[in-house]
């Protein structure tokens, strides 16, 4: 296996060894990303192989100054937010036009399609027991600002230290806590209602 | 409990239930599939024959077609010129007087 030197120099070169080593250790945590944000498999897919491609493309300009996984996360996550983005403005555009139509759109909710609005989504790694927690989770982490949504899935669901999420989001440790202590706020008052009721349930 | 009033122990416990989660796996053959996608978009940024087809070639080789047509044409009609003179001339040696 190639060092991150050797790899990094070796895709600078066109080296198809090098790109295959690239993705074959890093599909994993680019797809992983990727599908928290985005919560749809076949775009998660699409998405994170995109990645590997602009990786593979603008390699040249990656200065080294930083590590390769930081630069991974960046773009997988600046790619899966804009597809979410362009996803929420098809959902927009298709709610529109749903009140005009003849409203026989497939099971979505709200008679929009699943596929813009994969509203039960989970995390296939959940266990079952937990998966109507983490559900309603995903649901409330959909709603956070972009900036909140990378710090909170990047230092809960991948796992990674404050250095590296800040990192990853060029910004200081500080200011990832600040991200990550307003977002679990928002959640846990987005969710109030949710365990009050399942409590008196 | 919260200032918010939700338990903690129940958001504490929803944010365990995506803590330390197993990375979810693309499909199978994913590197497979990316090669592939990297192959395709090589080979349509890879230049062809797609510069031939630009507004500023055609026009160049339109002036030159004109140009080699119109040199093809004054050397011709300049050497037909001649040879109708040099025919000319034999003929006139070559005619009966009482013609």
């Amino acid at each position: 296996l190639l060092t991150d030197t050797d790899l990094i120099a070796g895709l600078k070169q066109g080296s198809r060894t090098a790109f295959r080593q690239l993705v074959d250790t890093h599909q994993e945590r680019v797809y992983n990303t990727v599908l928290t944000i985005v919560r749809d498999p076949d775009e998660a897919e699409d998405i994170a192989q995109e990645v590997f491609v602009q990786v593979f493309e603008s390699i040249g300009q990656f200065g080294g100054e930083q590590k390769l996984t930081a630069w991974l996360y960046r773009i997988a996550t600046n790619k899966a937010l804009e597809a979410y983005r362009k996803r929420h403005a098809r959902k927009r555009f298709a709610f529109f036009v749903s009140l005009f139509g003849s409203g026989n759109d497939d099971d979505g909710d709200n008679g929009l399609p699943e596929r813009q609005h994969p509203a039960n989504w989970v995390h296939p790694g959940v266990v079952l027991e937990q998966q109507e927690r983490a559900k309603t989770l995903f649901k409330a982490i959909e709603t956070l600002p972009d900036s909140q949504k990378v710090a909170f899935t990047l230092q809960q669901v991948e796992g990674l230290p404050l250095a590296d999420v800040a990192e990853v989001m060029q910004t200081s440790v500080g200011a990832v806590e600040s991200l990550l202590h307003r977002a679990k706020q928002k959640l846990r008052t987005q969710l109030k209602t949710y365990y009050q009721h399942d409590r008196n349930a | 409990m919260s200032t918010n009033n939700v338990p903690d122990d129940d958001f504490d416990a929803a944010l365990r239930s995506i803590g330390g989660l197993p990375r979810a796996k693309p499909r199978p053959f994913f590197t497979t599939r990316t090669e592939a996608r990297l192959d395709s978009r090589l080979r349509a940024a890879a230049p062809g024959l797609g510069w031939a087809f630009r507004p500023r070639t055609v026009g160049i080789a339109m002036a030159l077609l004109l140009l080699l047509n119109g040199a093809a044409i004054s050397l011709y009609t300049y050497q037909t010129a001649d040879a109708t003179t040099e025919t000319d001339l034999f003929a006139t040696d070559w005619q009966p007087a009482d013609f």
